[in-house]
């Protein structure tokens, strides 16, 4: 099994484009990655979290998330989807996906048949990475 | 049910794009690595961006449209529809 990541995707002012719905979908189709839960939530004026129901986000007429109905496994508790709106501001709706990199299984599954092993890894942000390029074309 | 997020926290949002990241490690790499390939990443659109035209591959509701077309194009020439009726019908779908 690959490893697995979270993703919060705010929309502000609960205005969903869904430009990215498709391209996710394919990043599935592709099998690129597996989605083990995808919940919609909002954060209410009073920080209350509320979860959405797919048919509830389709009202505009114009955003079809019908693709996604029984993507919601359940992974995702109350307490959560609580944790996830820390990040939002207040009034926002936001997705929160939970997804396995598939892409990386194979690649783990020979390390591990090899003996190796995952000690570490995260993610470094963009400004760390420019931070040490520029420090890098300094060098001398 | 025992938590599987903890310790969410706002991202900071990066302004401009990592393109130039990748540019930029790229001269630095030698061989094959040098030319790595990254998704072309579309041109940022203004927000709230209006519907942008898809990019390809088109939706598979293409065929259905192209063939509302021309059931709309059959009405107007069996003189069911006017000139401006269809006109209008055929941006409502274009544009649906």
């Amino acid at each position: 099994m690959g490893p697995i990541d979270y993703l919060v995707v705010e929309f502000p002012g609960n205005r969903m484009t869904g430009e990215g719905f498709p391209l996710l979908v394919d990043l599935v189709d592709r099998g690129l990655i597996r989605i083990l839960d995808l919940t919609f939530i909002r954060k209410d004026a009073d920080g209350s979290v509320t979860g959405l129901e797919i048919g509830d986000l389709t009202g505009d007429g114009e955003l079809d998330l019908a693709v996604f109905e029984g993507a919601s496994s359940g992974l995702l508790g109350q307490d959560d989807l609580v944790e996830a709106a820390a990040a939002l501001e207040p009034g926002n709706s936001a997705g929160v996906l939970i997804y396995e990199n598939l892409w990386a299984a194979p690649f783990a599954a020979a390390l591990r048949r090899g003996g190796a092993e995952l000690v570490a890894s995260g993610r470094i942000p963009v400004p760390a990475v420019l931070a040490a390029l520029d420090a890098a074309e300094t060098a001398p | 049910m025992p938590g599987l997020l903890r310790g969410v926290a706002r991202t900071a949002v990066v302004a401009g794009t990592a393109t130039a990241v990748s540019n930029r490690v790229s001269r630095r790499q030698q061989g094959r690595w040098a030319a790595q390939q990254g998704p072309q990443e579309p041109a940022p659109q203004p927000a709230p961006a209006p519907p942008a035209e898809p990019a390809a591959p088109a939706p598979p509701d293409m065929t259905d449209k192209i063939e509302q077309l021309k059931q709309l194009g059959d009405l107007k020439s069996q003189g069911l529809l006017t000139e401006a009726e269809f006109e209008d019908q055929k941006r409502k779908l274009l544009a649906s």
